[in-house]
């Protein structure tokens, strides 16, 4: 890594130039040239010196540098160039993005948030493909499940919190051991500014698709676990609970009039002071 | 003897009974009490296996429950269903394409926007728009329900409509009947669809049953007198 970089562990703010798009360094007597992508909170800018333009990244936002390696190198390369290069030596090609040998991605993170389970910070993180959130139920009717999202899960954390994972575990509702981190949306859901959502009756759950009741799975208020399909219409973005670990994790019964419930099963959940039981699509109750 | 209750008093049910509760009355979801929530004549009747338990109040606010009878007007036309609003400034309710005797995906009906229908309420949950059906459900075949072709419509209130639909002694509808030939069918809904043979006498009907709703049965064969009287002089 080049040394400008390492020195830099003092707070960044917006404007400050980070570093090159491209850099040299000597590694084991070779040249090594490294190339610098921006990620979130920073940007790539023209910026010219003695005449000649050159692109710098800067930071876009307050917070900390964070370089990390590019773990896929070769098939980051392979989607550069297009066209193939079967034998990954690519050393001798001629024009500049052939010679990179190696590829960080910089960002600025806030660090105030390090260890906090919750965060502020939703407009840096916005619900995306593929992201799981929280949303709560609005409204329904016999096709879907209108919701409003309230908070992003930042990462998506293995059943045991990564320790022994082999492969692609599943993941329990809310990260088994707490783990998972939020980002939770600060505007008012009184006055619709909330991210809406909806929940079609085909992608509440994986089996069955076509016989799903909407009013056996929902209920207005609860709160869903569930998965970003598509950014959607503009007004709406599409979510699915399609999964076990998707679904209802937090419900009241009677809509709220009546005390907490639990999950006792997959579409089952019940208040205990009561015992009345009311049908939902729950996410995984049990690791 | 009749009980008139208020919201918040407490019910007199006799314990180790298996309760069946009807409109007005609450079961509070955190202390498991039943409330009742409108002023209205407790009702409790104990008849075979269960007790039922409900109070008789009026209103003329219509909220749909499952089996009532209905009158409503299409509003608007979907791809598959009919859009029907039952009463003014309420949440309309729907009525599917297949919900017809001998519907099938290519034989759709042919009622239009602003059409009258007589139906039943077959699914209503609080939490969704509710659904009629003209079909009986059973047996799939046609039991009175659909389009309802002239007449007029009376709003009335709701405790007015339950009586004339389930009460066999309630005079009205007979006393008219010895003036003139008429149809009707009576909605839950607050609504009472009539047609007589003639405009004049249905005229004549719309008002007797607007009046009558104020008024005593006692005074019922007086108004009916009356109206047909006036009707017969202004035609003159």
């Amino acid at each position: 890594m080049a040394l400008a970089l390492k020195q830099q562990s003092e707070c960044l703010y917006p404007g400050y130039m980070i570093c090159p798009e491209f850099d040299v360094v000597e590694e084991n007597g070779k040249e090594c040239i490294i190339k610098y992508i921006p990620s979130l909170g920073v940007a790539k800018r023209p910026f010219s010196v003695d005449g000649k333009q050159i692109n710098v990244l800067i930071a876009t936002l307050v917070g900390n540098l964070s370089v990390k390696l590019q773990e896929d190198l070769e098939s980051q390369d392979a989607e550069e160039k297009d066209e193939s290069s079967e034998n990954s030596v690519t050393a001798d090609q001629s024009d500049d993005e052939s010679k990179v040998h190696k590829v960080y991605i910089v960002s600025v993170k806030d660090e105030k948030h390090i260890g906090k389970s919750v965060r502020d910070d939703f407009t840096n993180n916005l619900p995306k493909e593929g992201d799981i959130v929280l949303a709560r139920v609005t409204r329904i009717s016999l096709q879907r499940a209108n919701v409003e999202i309230l908070a992003v899960e930042n990462q998506r954390t293995p059943i045991d919190s990564g320790v022994g994972s082999n492969g692609s575990g599943e993941v329990a509702a809310g990260g088994g051991s707490g783990a998972a981190t939020f980002s939770v949306s600060q505007v008012s859901s009184d006055l619709g500014e909330t991210f809406k959502g909806i929940i079609r009756s085909q992608d509440v759950r994986a089996t069955n698709r076509d016989k799903v009741k909407i009013m056996d799975s929902f209920k207005p208020g609860d709160i869903v676990r569930a998965r970003i399909l598509s950014l959607g219409d503009g007004s709406n973005y599409n979510l699915t609970t399609a999964r076990n670990d998707l679904g209802v994790v937090f419900a009241k019964a009677s809509n709220g009039a009546g005390g907490l419930m639990y999950a006792i099963d997959w579409e089952t959940m019940v208040a205990p002071s009561t015992g009345n039981m009311e049908l939902r699509k729950c996410a995984k109750p049990f690791e | 003897m009749v009980n008139l209750i208020y919201p918040g008093d407490s019910i007199s049910i006799p314990e180790r009974t298996n309760v069946v509760t009807g409109p007005g009355i609450y079961l509070d979801p955190k202390s498991q009490h039943l409330k009742p929530i409108n002023v209205g004549i407790e009702v409790i009747d104990p008849s075979k296996r269960v007790t039922s338990v409900y109070l008789d109040f009026n209103s003329k606010r219509y909220i749909p429950s499952e089996g009532d009878f209905v009158i409503g007007v299409i509003t608007s036309t979907f791809a598959d269903s009919y859009r029907v609003s039952l009463a003014n400034f309420s949440t309309a309710v729907t009525l599917s394409y297949m919900a017809f005797p001998n519907a099938s995906k290519k034989n759709r009906p042919t009622l239009k926007v602003g059409d009258l229908l007589y139906a039943r309420v077959s699914k209503a949950n609080k939490e969704l728009e509710a659904e009629i059906e003209c079909v009986d459900s059973s047996t799939g075949k046609d039991a009175g329900y659909g389009h309802l072709d002239g007449g007029v419509v009376v709003d009335v209130s709701l405790a007015f409509c339950r009586e004339l639909l389930f009460n066999n002694d309630f005079p009205l509808l007979k006393l008219i009947g010895k003036r003139t030939e008429f149809e009707v069918a009576i909605g839950l809904n607050g609504k009472i669809w009539i047609k007589a043979a003639d405009i004049l006498s249905t005229l004549a009907c719309y008002r007797i049953i607007l009046d009558c709703e104020k008024q005593p049965t006692s005074q019922y064969s007086e108004i009916i007198k009356n109206r047909f009287k006036e009707l017969a002089n202004s035609a003159d």
